[in-house]
């Protein structure tokens, strides 16, 4: 059992500076995923926990150790690769065994230890196979064995679902979730899936540009987004940045969108606008639905009515994009009936809900 | 593509007509070696007359050392392509994985000696065998064979390890393997097509090479050299030339057609350009 | 960057020679490296650096191989440019390199053109043809040699049996024709390898485009012209070298069938060396003449260098 802790930790290629100066506490037993769009640096982040790649400088620690200068065996980590990286010459079992049989592991103690973890993973009929013999998810599987069979103390997970269908991937999401309420060791897992993100972390690291953008749990991320890239970043559909600035209308300021209708300022930023401020306003879908199909509101609510632009039933739900000045926002529509598109129709803001980033910085006025 | 035209007869006409002038010397050799040598001497080409015999296919055992010879070609062919198939993934996995000062001017020198004429090796080896005693060994021709061959294995190699799954490697390290041990458990079983090419291609090159064998060697003469000697003598047995001839051929020719793709892998690979 | 970016002036080729020697940008080296390597390196040095270096070295001695060595300067190659002897085997050379090259490629990248149109019923035929690609030059030079023997040989025979007694000639005991004979016999042996690389580069023609140009109305002689023809021309490029090259170096088939003879009437550069330094002992003349050899396979290779360099 280990915490893991990166200290002004930076990579560089050449010239190129990958990684600006991380730092990142994780608790022993944590479930932490890496997410962000590809050459964010968290699979190079990844890697240099896992010895593969070199630190620059900075340094990492596992448990009480500093591991930088250490081989990967000597980490106590195991990692489940994008592609899996099965010994294509090698059986299920040979695959599962091979890291103990290079630590010279006694064969009798190798075999017990390969059907334990088959048999966690429901591989016992398949031990004799070649991973060419396998199946998408069942390779993935095997990939996860032995990672298991070692019984490190923190597993790396580098986007090890991205290459299952959407179906497989669900049930190995849950399955992965399972193993770690089992096990309880630490877990770094990368994904550029926010969605595998959400379901899974106990803490989500969104990264961008080699840079940390924002730590915290799904609902904090979800709920207080630090600035714009975690607020279109997380949650689907994205949510929508209406382009405005903040003007005086009487009493209170308000937001006007540029070329759009005037909205006003959620309560909790109204003492923190500037008048003539530009700003983004942030829209979340589910906050935003024609009147008499949305979910009970708590708070404030703003009405105002809007033309249809497009239109996308789904079933249970309807999303609906209308246009507010020069920004598109998606709606959704609960309990939906038939929509027209050109139609125009009474629109609710659920105001608390609403958010406002500064557009120079991109920061959330909330901080 | 037949599903939506017919292709004419013409391009098969055509190289039909250019095999059989291809295929033409091979007939006359097998011709020469199963008829009385006295029919030969009427002319290559006389068919009025023609008598089977194999009776040059038995002179010849007798007559010449070809026992030896054949063997002679086999343990030089079969030793110098086991040297390049066991060297060459050594060299291509540190090329293609590893890190070092002055990899690219290793690379750059043995990959880009693959135009050295071997004419440039017989003075300084010659002298150099005749001072370790090492002339007549065969070693003498297999310690040139294999080190002209890292020119192109190596480099043959490295291109198929360059698309190699660099996770592979990289689980290996998690799984506690040193490089040495990587290299040996998990890339060298994988890599078995690549070091099949470089035997193949080195078998046959070694098997029919004249030049070094005929400078080294003395008396444990692989076949080309032997044939040499057999086809110079005063007055040579056309028949049992051709039977010796046929014999000198027979093996590189079926490994040859049996493993074509491998050559254009080999072709294509000598001109830097990827398989 | 590749590798033999054409580096401008002084300081830069410098600088460029020296990134030779450093590692590649901020990466950990790897020192075992010089483990695996060492086998490859030594042999490589042993069979292939010292005989180079020692060749060179060689080439400035006045060695005949008895008696002691004596520093000779250029005199070797002074000697070389004024003697008939090399000047004959340059322009043998030329003739020789030429000569097979042309044949050869113009061969190989028709027959891979042609049977481009129509791969299945002339795989048969392919193959016969790429089957003398597979035979040793000696044991070629044997074949040929009974194909132009004067007496019973294919060709003089033939002449005799259709009445054209007076055309049967001994071709080998004329410079000219035993250029000729040897020419077609090299050319026999290697129209396999163009053969090969064009086809290969064919073969690689994505079907839908053939079969797009038939929809279209393309006649087989435009599919020729317009697919088959561009795309071979990668294969032709690696034939033209390596047909080249092999044939600059070539010795064995000349030794079989000529040995440089009548009167060097087919004495290449490459066979001139062996001559002198093998058969006549004259070891420094002979390394002078196998250096210059070495500068006319480098230059011709240079093209071949850069592309394998830049590959890493």
């Amino acid at each position: 059992m280990a915490s893991i802790a990166l200290n002004n930790l930076v990579k560089e290629f050449g010239e190129t500076r990958v990684l600006h100066s991380i730092d990142l506490d994780i608790k022993d037993g944590e479930f932490v995923v890496f997410v962000g769009p590809s050459g964010c640096g968290k699979s190079t982040t990844l890697r240099m926990v896992a010895g593969l790649e070199s630190v620059s400088s900075g340094e990492i620690r596992i448990g009480d150790r500093e591991v930088s200068g250490l081989a990967p065996k000597d980490r106590g980590i195991s990692m489940v690769f994008q592609d899996y990286a099965l010994y294509p010459h090698m059986t299920v079992r040979k695959n599962l065994g091979f890291g103990l049989k290079v630590s010279g592991t006694p064969a009798a103690e190798i075999t017990q230890k390969v059907d334990e973890a088959a048999k966690m993973l429901g591989l016992e009929q398949l031990l004799d196979r070649k991973p060419k013999q396998l199946s998408g998810g069942q390779r993935q599987r095997v990939a996860m064995g032995r990672a298991i069979v070692r019984s490190p103390e923190v597993y790396l997970f580098d986007e090890p679902l991205s290459n299952l269908d959407a179906k497989l991937r669900t049930q190995m999401r849950s399955e992965i979730k399972r193993l770690h309420k089992k096990v309880r060791n630490t877990i770094i897992y990368v994904t550029h899936d926010q969605i595998e993100a959400m379901t899974m972390a106990d803490r989500i690291v969104v990264m961008r540009g080699g840079h940390i953008e924002q730590v915290g749990t799904p609902s904090e991320l979800f709920k207080s987004p630090a600035n714009v890239f975690v607020a279109t970043f997380i949650g689907s559909p994205p949510m929508a940045m209406v382009d405005g600035e903040i003007v005086k209308d009487g009493a209170s300021p308000m937001f006007q969108a540029a070329n759009g209708p005037l909205l006003p300022i959620p309560a909790r930023l109204r003492d923190k606008v500037k008048v003539g401020q530009k700003v983004f306003y942030g829209i979340r879908s589910d906050s935003f639905s024609p009147v008499g199909h949305s979910l009970p509101r708590a708070g404030e609510v703003h009405q105002m009515s809007c033309t249809v632009d497009h239109v996308e039933p789904l079933g249970a739900e309807t999303l609906i994009s209308v246009a507010l000045g020069n920004s598109t926002v998606l709606s959704k529509m609960f309990n939906p009936t038939e929509v027209d598109v050109d139609e125009t129709r009474a629109f609710e803001l659920e105001l608390d809900a609403c958010y406002l980033f500064d557009k120079g910085t991109e920061q959330s006025l909330d901080l | 593509m037949n599903d939506i035209y017919k292709p004419p007869l013409w391009p098969m006409l055509l190289i039909g007509v250019v095999s059989l002038i291809w295929v033409l010397p091979l007939i006359g050799i097998i011709m020469t070696s199963i008829r009385p040598e006295g029919e030969t001497l009427k002319g290559w080409w006389n068919i009025e007359e023609f008598t089977l015999t194999l009776e040059a296919w038995r002179e010849v055992w007798v007559n010449y050392p070809l026992w030896d010879a054949l063997w002679n070609s086999i343990k030089i062919a079969g030793l110098s392509s086991l040297g390049s198939i066991l060297l060459a993934p050594m060299g291509a996995y540190a090329f293609a994985f590893l890190n070092f000062p002055g990899k690219k001017v290793t690379f750059l020198l043995l990959v880009n000696a693959f135009v050295i004429p071997n004419q440039i090796l017989i003075i300084p080896l010659f002298t150099l065998w005749r001072n370790v005693g090492l002339i007549d060994n065969i070693f003498s021709v297999i310690i040139p064979f294999v080190a002209l061959s890292m020119a192109w294995a190596v480099f043959l190699v490295r291109n198929y390890l360059v698309d190699f799954p660099r996770s592979l490697i990289d689980a290996a390290h998690i799984d506690g393997c040193g490089h040495v041990r990587t290299f040996w458990s998990v890339v060298l079983p994988n890599a078995l097509t690549p070091m099949a090419a470089v035997g193949i291609l080195q078998f046959m090159w070694t098997w029919n090479s004249l030049m070094l064998p005929m400078l080294f060697l003395r008396e444990n003469i692989p076949l080309p050299v032997l044939l040499t000697k057999i086809k110079g003598t005063y007055e040579p047995n056309w028949d049992q030339v051709a039977v010796a001839t046929i014999i000198t051929s027979v093996i590189p020719l079926l490994i040859f057609l049996y493993f074509q793709k491998y050559f254009a892998a080999g072709a294509s690979n000598q001109s830097g350009q990827k398989g | 960057m590749t590798a033999l970016d054409r580096p401008s002036v002084g300081k830069s080729v410098v600088a460029y020679v020296a990134s030779w020697f450093k590692p590649a940008g901020g990466q950990r080296q790897d020192w075992v490296a010089y483990v695996l390597l060492a086998p490859v390196l030594l042999l490589f040095a042993l069979g292939v650096l010292y005989p180079l270096f020692e060749t060179v070295r060689v080439s400035f001695l006045d060695w005949t191989g008895l008696g002691r060595p004596k520093p000779a300067g250029i005199e070797n190659y002074t000697k070389l440019i004024s003697d008939p002897n090399f000047l004959n085997a340059l322009k043998v050379t030329l003739t020789w390199t030429v000569a097979t090259t042309f044949f050869s490629v113009l061969f190989g990248w028709t027959i891979a053109l042609v049977s481009g149109l129509d791969a299945k019923r002339t795989l048969v035929f392919r193959v016969a043809i790429f089957a003398a690609y597979g035979v040793s030059e000696v044991a070629s030079g044997v074949i040929w040699l009974g194909i132009v023997q004067p007496d019973f040989g294919l060709i003089n025979s033939v002449l005799r049996a259709i009445g054209l007694d007076q055309w049967a000639y001994p071709w080998l005991g004329d410079a000219n024709t035993a250029m000729v004979v040897l020419v077609a016999a090299y050319v026999w042996t290697q129209t396999g390898l163009p053969l090969l690389t064009c086809y290969a580069a064919i073969v690689a023609i994505p079907r839908s485009q053939i079969e797009a140009a038939y929809v279209d109305g393309a006649s087989h002689m435009q599919v020729l012209r317009h697919i088959l023809i561009p795309y071979s021309l990668p294969g032709l490029k690696v034939a033209i070298f390596l047909v080249l090259l092999n044939s600059l170096k070539a010795f064995d088939l000349i030794h079989a069938m000529t040995e440089g003879g009548p009167v060097r009437g087919t004495e290449t550069v490459g066979y001139f060396m062996f001559k002198e330094a093998v058969v006549y002992f004259k070891q420094g003349y002979g390394a002078a003449s196998t250096v210059v050899l070495l500068l006319a396979v480098i230059v011709v290779s240079i093209p071949l260098i850069r592309e394998r360099s830049s590959d890493t």
